[in-house]
C-alpha cells in the first residue's frame, strides 16, 4: 500500500534521514521504533509531505507522492496525526472534528454521522463536545486529534507518538482504540518511543538509529528480544572516555 | 446640551464603526499571518475612490456602486497579497522587512492614486440626500446612522461567517496552526488569500462609508488607519470583539475631546489613549500575553 | 585614528572636495544648498544606522527627533537670544531625553506596536509644532536662525558651513563608529539577532533598547540642528510622517547596516527629485516603491551590493582568493586531564519547584542538589519537563512555585540576564547564536558582562575601553582554540551545524562560569562528532566548571555524567551514578513501558 524506498531528509543542515526503505500493507499496524533523534517524526513528515525528500521516492497505491503538498496527500487518503497533541486550541471539540474532514467534500448529514462515529469510539468527547480545545487534559487533546485524524476517512492513519506525555493509565485506553480501530480494518504507521508498548500492539516494527533503519522484524520476534533493550537506552555504543580521538568536528 | 451629547455620542460611534472596521482587517491579517499590514488603511482609501468612480463616473445606483467598489477594493487586496506580501514574506524569516515592505507599499499606493485621481479633494454624495434627520427631537446627521447600520451588519455578517460555516472554521484553523491545518487538506495559501481579501474588502467599505463626512483624498486612509491601529492595539490585537470595542471607545474619545477639549489636537486624542494603554495594560482590553517560546 | 577607520578615507575626501566640481553661478550654490542637506539628513540618518541597522528597533518618528533638535536649537536662538553652542547642547539634551522617553515605553512593546508608537509621536509632535502657536510660530515657522561662530570666526558663507556640515557628519561617524565596534555594539547587536540569547548572556534589554533609542534621538538633534543653521528658516511641515519614511528609505536604500551606506542613501535620496523631476511631486511614490524593491533584492541595500559586486570582481576577474585558514588545530584527548572531583558544597539546589502551563503541570514539584563539580545530567522520556526546567533556572520561565538557590543565594524568578551576571550560563536545545554576527563576535559578547567601560568612555576612547575590547577578543580567541574551534571569522550562520554548537559553548563559557547548563549538547550530532564533545566537556570540566545538562544519548551520557537525575511526567523518579539509574525499574517502566501491565 505504502512504498518508502531509500529516502534522505534533511533540515537546512542536518541530514535527518539517510536512506529509510520501508513498506505498510493494508489492515497492518507498522511501528517505527528507535531513541530521540533517530528520524522516526522525520519519516512521517516526510510521507505526509509536510517535508521534501531530497532523494528516494514515496510511492501509495502504486503513485508517487514525494512531490505533493500535505494538501494533496492528504487527499489521496493518508492522514497524519502530528507529535505533541496539535489541536486548534481556539476551536470547539466539535469544530476540531468537522475540520478534519477538510480533504473531503460530504454533506452536512453525512458529515455528522461520521462525527457520531467518532463519538462511539471515544465516549468521553461526547461530554466535552463544545468546550474549546485547550481547556482539554492532555489524554483528552490525544483522542481529539486521533479522532480529527479518522475523520478524514483515511486509508492509511500515521500516529506520532501518542503516549507522549500521557499517564500510563491513559495511554492504555489510547492503545486499546488504536488496536480497535485498526481491527475495524484501519491501516496504521505508529511511532513511539515506549518500545513495549509499540511492540504490544504492531503487527511489524522497523527500527530506526540514526537516520537508518538498522532492523525489521515481526513484532513478535521483537518482543522477546531482549538485545532491543540495549538499543532504546541508547547503550550499543559506549564510548569510551579517553580513547585517542583526534578528529576535529 | 443633552441633544449635543447625544450629537456627539452618535458621530462618536460613526467614526468609531470606521476604525472598528479597518481594526478587524488588522486583527484578521494580524492573527492569521502574524505581520500587521501598515497598508490597511490604503484599502479604506481605495474603496472610497472606486466608489466615487462608480457614482459619480459609471451612475452606478449607490448599493450596486457599494457592492462592486468592496468586491474590487478585496480583490486589490488579494493582489496585493499575490505580489508584495507573500514574496517578501517567503524570502525572510524575520516579520520586520516584511513589515517595511507595508510601509513601502503603502506609500506607493497613496502616491499612485494621487497620481491618478490627482491632488483635489473628491467629493461623495451621501447614500441620502438629507442634511439630518430627527430622532426624539435630535437632529443627527443621516450618513452617520448609515456607517453605524451598515457596520452593525457586516460585523454579525462576519460573525456568521467565521463561527457558522466550514471555510471560516478552516480560516481560523489554519490562523492558529497552519502546519497541522494543511495536514488536514486546508489549502493554507487559498486561507491567507481570502483573509486578505476580507480584510481589505472591509477597509474599502470602511473609506466609501465615511467618504460622504470627510472628502476623498489620497492619504485619507492612513490617517484613519493609525487611529484603527491604536484601537485594535487598545483592543488587544488578537480578538474582533476587542478590534470592535476598541474602534468605538476610539471614536467616542476622539469626538468628545474634540468638542469638550480641543478641537485643534483631535488627532492626538487617540494616540495619548493608546499611550496610556500601553504604559499601563500592554496587552489590551481582551489581549492574552504571549511569551516566546525557547 | 585607528587603522579600520582609514577606510573612510577616500569618502571623506570626495565630501571636502566635492564643492570644487559644482559648476560657477545659481545651479552651483543650488546644488551646494543641497548637498548641505543632505549632510544634515546624512547625521539624522546615522541615527536609524544605531537603532534600526544595529538593535533592530524600527522607528518611524526620526523626522520628530530631527524637528524637536531644530525647533529647540531655533527657538533658542531666535526667540531668547541664546548662545549658538548653548543652544545646540540644549537641543541634544531635549531630544535625547525624548528619545530616551520613547525607548522606556518601547520596552513593553513587540516590535509591531513600536512602529505605531512611533508613529504616533511623530504625529503629536507635528500637531504640535503646528498649534502651538505662541511658542513655536506655527505654521509660519522661524526664520533668521543663526549660523555657527567658532572661536571668534563667524561661519556665514554655504561653503563655509558646508565644510562644518562635513566635519559634523564625520563628527556622527565616529561617534556611531566606536560605539559599534565597542561591546555596547555587541550587545545593540546581540539584541537584533536574538533577544533570549542576549538576555542568557548577561545583556540587559532594558538599557540596551534604552541606549539605542538615545543615542538615535541625539543624532537626530545633530542634524536638526544642522538643518535648521543651513537653511536658515524652519517651519513643521519639514518635519513630517514623510521625512520619517524618507530617513527610513534612505537608512534601508543605502545599507541600513553601514555607514557609509546610509550617508550614500541620504545623499541618493535627496537628489533624486532632481533626478526624477519629470514625476512632479510623486517621486514619494518611487520611495515607497523603492523600499519594498530593497527589502526584496537587495536587503543589504545599495553599498551592500556594491561591496559585493567589488568581492567578486576581484575574485572572479583578479583571481583573488581569501585565504582560508584550513590548518585545524585537532583537539585531542589528554589522557593526563585531570578532571575536579564532585564535592560535597551544594551549587545548586532546586526546591520543589514547579512549572505550570495552564492546565498543564510540565514541571510539578521536582528537587535536586547538584554540588560543586558534578557533571549533572538530566535524563528522562521526551516532554518529561527537562527543557522546562532549564528555562526556569535561566530566568527563561518564572516558576508557579518552589526556590531555586545558587551559592546559597536565592535566585528563583529573576531577569535572565541578572542570573547570568551571577555566574550561571547557558546553551540552547536549537542552537541560538546570533546568526549574521561572526564566531568570534558570538563570543565576545559573552564576555559583555565582565566589560566595565561605559558609554561615555566608549565615545571619549577611553584607552581602558580599548584595552578591554582586545582583552575580551583575545580570551573569545583563546577561548575557540581551547575547544578546537579554527574559523574565528567567519558568521555564524553559515558554521555546520556541529561547529555552530562548539561556537555557542564557547560564548557560554568565556566569561568563566561556576555553573554551564547544557540543553542536549549532542543532539543531532553523529558518532565521531559526539564523541568529540565528550573531550571537549572534560576539558571544560577540567577548567572547574559545574555542569548541569539534558541528554538523550545515553553512551554519551555515561562518558561525560558524574550523577544523574531522571524526570517523568514533571517529577524527579530517580536519582544516583549513570548506571545506578540506567537499571532502576522505576527509569526502565519510563522509557519502555510498563513491562507487567502490558507484557
Amino acid at each position: 500500500m505504502l512504498e518508502v524506498s531509500h529516502i534522505e531528509a534533511r533540515y537546512g543542515q542536518v541530514t535527518a534521514l539517510h536512506d529509510i526503505s520501508l513498506s505498510v500493507r493494508e489492515g497492518e499496524i507498522v511501528v517505527l521504533l528507535g531513541v530521540n533523534g533517530a528520524g522516526k517524526s522525520t519519516t512521517l513528515k516526510a510521507i505526509s509531505g509536510l517535508l521534501h525528500p531530497a532523494r528516494g521516492e514515496i510511492t501509495f497505491d502504486g503513485r508517487r507522492i514525494d512531490r505533493m503538498s500535505p494538501e494533496t496527500i492528504v487527499r489521496r487518503g493518508i492522514a497524519h496525526v502530528p507529535e505533541g497533541r496539535h489541536v486548534f486550541p481556539g476551536l470547539t471539540v466539535r469544530e476540531n472534528l468537522i475540520i478534519g474532514a477538510s480533504n473531503r467534500r460530504s454533506s452536512a448529514a453525512a458529515l455528522e454521522r461520521d462525527i457520531e462515529e467518532i463519538l462511539e469510539i471515544f465516549p468521553e468527547l461526547r461530554r466535552l463536545y463544545t468546550q474549546a480545545a485547550w481547556s482539554l487534559s492532555g489524554g483528552q487533546q490525544q483522542m481529539l486529534v486521533i479522532g480529527r485524524g479518522l475523520m478524514a476517512k483515511p486509508r492509511l492513519l500515521m500516529l506520532d507518538e501518542p503516549s507522549l506525555g500521557l499517564a500510563p493509565v491513559i495511554v492504555k485506553k489510547v492503545f486499546n482504540t488504536i488496536s480497535q480501530i485498526n481491527a475495524q480494518g484501519m491501516t496504521i504507521l505508529l511511532v513511539e518511543q515506549n518500545v513495549n508498548l509499540g511492540l504490544k500492539v504492531a503487527h511489524r516494527a522497523y527500527l530506526l538509529e540514526t537516520g537508518k533503519i538498522i532492523r525489521t522484524d515481526s513484532a513478535e520476534a521483537l518482543r522477546d528480544d531482549k538485545s532491543l533493550r540495549n538499543v532504546m537506552l541508547g547503550a550499543s555504543a559506549p564510548a569510551h572516555p579517553g580513547s585517542q580521538t583526534t578528529r576535529q568536528l | 446640551m443633552f441633544s449635543e451629547f447625544i450629537q456627539l455620542t452618535v458621530a462618536g460611534l460613526a467614526v468609531g464603526s470606521i476604525y472598528a472596521l479597518i481594526a478587524l482587517g488588522f486583527v484578521l491579517i494580524y492573527t492569521s499571518v502574524n505581520v500587521v499590514n501598515f497598508a490597511q488603511g490604503d484599502f479604506a482609501m481605495i474603496g472610497a475612490y472606486f466608489m466615487v468612480s462608480l457614482v459619480v463616473g459609471a451612475h452606478l445606483p449607490w448599493w450596486l456602486a457599494l457592492i462592486v467598489a468592496v468586491a474590487a477594493t478585496g480583490a486589490a487586496g488579494v493582489l496585493f497579497q499575490l505580489l508584495i506580501f507573500q514574496p517578501v514574506r517567503n524570502r525572510s524569516r524575520n516579520f520586520l522587512p516584511v513589515m517595511i515592505a507595508t510601509v513601502g507599499a503603502s506609500v506607493f499606493l497613496e502616491q499612485l492614486f494621487l497620481l491618478i485621481y490627482g491632488p483635489i479633494p473628491l467629493q461623495l454624495a451621501p447614500i441620502f440626500a438629507v442634511d439630518s434627520v430627527s430622532i426624539a427631537g435630535v437632529h443627527v446627521y443621516p450618513q452617520y446612522l448609515v456607517i453605524i447600520v451598515v457596520t452593525a451588519l457586516m460585523v454579525t455578517l462576519l460573525h456568521w461567517f467565521m463561527e457558522h460555516t466550514r471555510l471560516g472554521k478552516q480560516m481560523q484553523a489554519t490562523a492558529q496552526d497552519p502546519d497541522t491545518a494543511r495536514l488536514m487538506g486546508i489549502r493554507v495559501a487559498w486561507m491567507a488569500a481570502l483573509t486578505f481579501a476580507i480584510s481589505t474588502a472591509l477597509g474599502g467599505l470602511a473609506g466609501l462609508l465615511i467618504a460622504p463626512v470627510y472628502t476623498v483624498t489620497a492619504t485619507m486612509g492612513s490617517s484613519i488607519a493609525l487611529k484603527a491601529f491604536a484601537a485594535a492595539i487598545v483592543g488587544g490585537f488578537s480578538s474582533m470583539r476587542g478590534a470592535i470595542v476598541g474602534g468605538l471607545g476610539i471614536g467616542l474619545i476622539e469626538t468628545y475631546g474634540a468638542t469638550y477639549i480641543s478641537g485643534s489636537y483631535r488627532d492626538a486624542y487617540p494616540f495619548i489613549v493608546l499611550i496610556i494603554f500601553l504604559i499601563f495594560r500592554p496587552h489590551g482590553l481582551f489581549g492574552e500575553k504571549v511569551s516566546q517560546k525557547v | 585614528m585607528t587603522r579600520p577607520m582609514l577606510k573612510f578615507l577616500p569618502f571623506l575626501l570626495i565630501l571636502v572636495l566635492a564643492p570644487l566640481l559644482l559648476p560657477p553661478g545659481r545651479l552651483g550654490s543650488y546644488y551646494l544648498t543641497l548637498m548641505i542637506l543632505s549632510l544634515s539628513y546624512s547625521v539624522a540618518a546615522l541615527g536609524l544606522t544605531v537603532l534600526l541597522g544595529y538593535s533592530g528597533q524600527i522607528s518611524l518618528a526620526q523626522a520628530a527627533f530631527f524637528g524637536i533638535g531644530a525647533y529647540t536649537f531655533s527657538l533658542l536662538t531666535v526667540s531668547l537670544h541664546a548662545g549658538f553652542w548653548i543652544s545646540v547642547l540644549a537641543a541634544l539634551v531635549l531630544t535625547t531625553g525624548f528619545g530616551l522617553l520613547l525607548g522606556a515605553i518601547s520596552l513593553r512593546l513587540d516590535s509591531h506596536y513600536l512602529a505605531l508608537v512611533t508613529i504616533g509621536f511623530q504625529i503629536i509632535t507635528g500637531l504640535v509644532l503646528n498649534n502651538w502657536t505662541a511658542v513655536t510660530g506655527g505654521a509660519n515657522g522661524v526664520a533668521n536662525i543663526p549660523r555657527p561662530n567658532i572661536f571668534g570666526f563667524q561661519i556665514d558663507s554655504d561653503l563655509g558651513f558646508y565644510w562644518f556640515s562635513v566635519a559634523t557628519l564625520v563628527l556622527a561617524a565616529y561617534l556611531v563608529y566606536r560605539l559599534r565596534h565597542s561591546r555596547m555594539g555587541w550587545a545593540l547587536l546581540a539584541l537584533r539577532e536574538d533577544e533570549i540569547a542576549a538576555a542568557a548572556n548577561g545583556i540587559s534589554l532594558f538599557w540596551t533598547k534604552i541606549l539605542a533609542f538615545a543615542a538615535s534621538a541625539f543624532l537626530a538633534a545633530m542634524g536638526g540642528v544642522l538643518f535648521a543653521s543651513g537653511a536658515l528658516y524652519i517651519s513643521p511641515n519639514v518635519f513630517d510622517f514623510y521625512q520619517s519614511v524618507s530617513f527610513f528609505a534612505m537608512t534601508l536604500v543605502g545599507g541600513q547596516e553601514s555607514i557609509v551606506g546610509t550617508t550614500l542613501g541620504a545623499w541618493l535620496i535627496t537628489f533624486l527629485p532632481e533626478v526624477l523631476r519629470f514625476l512632479h511631486a510623486y517621486y514619494i511614490a518611487v520611495y515607497g516603491l523603492m523600499v519594498v524593491i530593497v527589502v526584496l533584492f537587495m536587503p543589504e541595500g545599495l553599498y551592500g551590493m556594491l561591496l559585493r559586486g567589488v568581492d567578486l570582481f576581484r575574485r572572479r576577474v583578479l583571481g583573488h582568493r581569501e585565504a582560508l585558514d584550513t590548518d585545524a588545530v585537532p583537539l585531542r584527548a589528554d589522557a593526563t586531564q585531570t578532571r575536579p572531583v564532585a564535592s560535597n558544597t551544594p551549587l545548586l539546589e532546586i526546591r520543589d519547584l514547579a512549572k505550570h502551563f495552564g492546565g498543564i503541570k510540565a514541571v510539578d514539584g521536582i528537587s535536586l542538589t547538584v554540588n560543586k563539580g558534578d557533571v549533572a545530567v538530566l535524563i528522562g522520556p521526551n516532554g518529561s519537563g527537562k527543557t522546562t526546567v532549564l528555562n526556569v533556572l535561566s530566568g527563561i520561565y518564572s516558576a508557579t512555585r518552589g526556590s531555586i538557590r545558587f551559592k546559597g543565594r536565592e535566585i528563583t524568578n529573576l531577569a535572565s540576564n541578572r542570573i547570568n551576571r551571577l555566574g550561571i550560563s547557558r546553551t540552547f536545545q536549537n542552537i541560538r547564536l546570533f546568526p549574521e554576527m561572526t564566531a568570534l563576535e558570538n563570543v565576545a559578547v559573552g564576555c559583555y558582562k565582565t566589560g566595565t567601560v561605559g558609554l561615555a568612555g566608549t565615545l571619549l576612547s577611553r584607552p581602558k575601553g580599548y584595552r578591554e575590547e582586545a582583552a575580551a577578543m583575545e580570551k573569545a580567541r583563546a577561548t575557540l582554540q581551547l575547544l578546537g574551534f579554527v574559523r574565528p571569522d567567519m558568521k555564524a550562520k553559515n558554521l555546520p551545524y556541529g561547529q555552530q554548537r562548539v561556537v555557542e559553548i564557547a560564548r557560554a563559557i568565556v566569561s568563566d562560569p561556576a555553573l554551564l547548563l547544557l540543553d542536549e549538547p549532542a543532539a543531532g550530532m553523529n558518532h565521531e562528532e559526539t564523541q568529540v564533545l565528550s573531550q571537549i566537556l572534560y576539558r571544560i570540566h577540567s577548567l572547574g566548571v559545574t555542569m548541569l545538562l539534558i541528554e538523550h544519548d545515553m553512551s554519551f551520557v555515561a562518558s561525560v555524567a558524574t550523577q544523574a537525575y531522571v524526570m517523568d511526567f514533571g517529577n524527579k523518579i530517580s536519582e544516583g551514578s549513570v548506571s545506578q539509574v540506567l537499571t532502576d525499574p522505576a527509569v526502565m517502566t519510563a522509557y519502555l513501558g510498563d513491562e507487567v501491565e502490558y507484557a
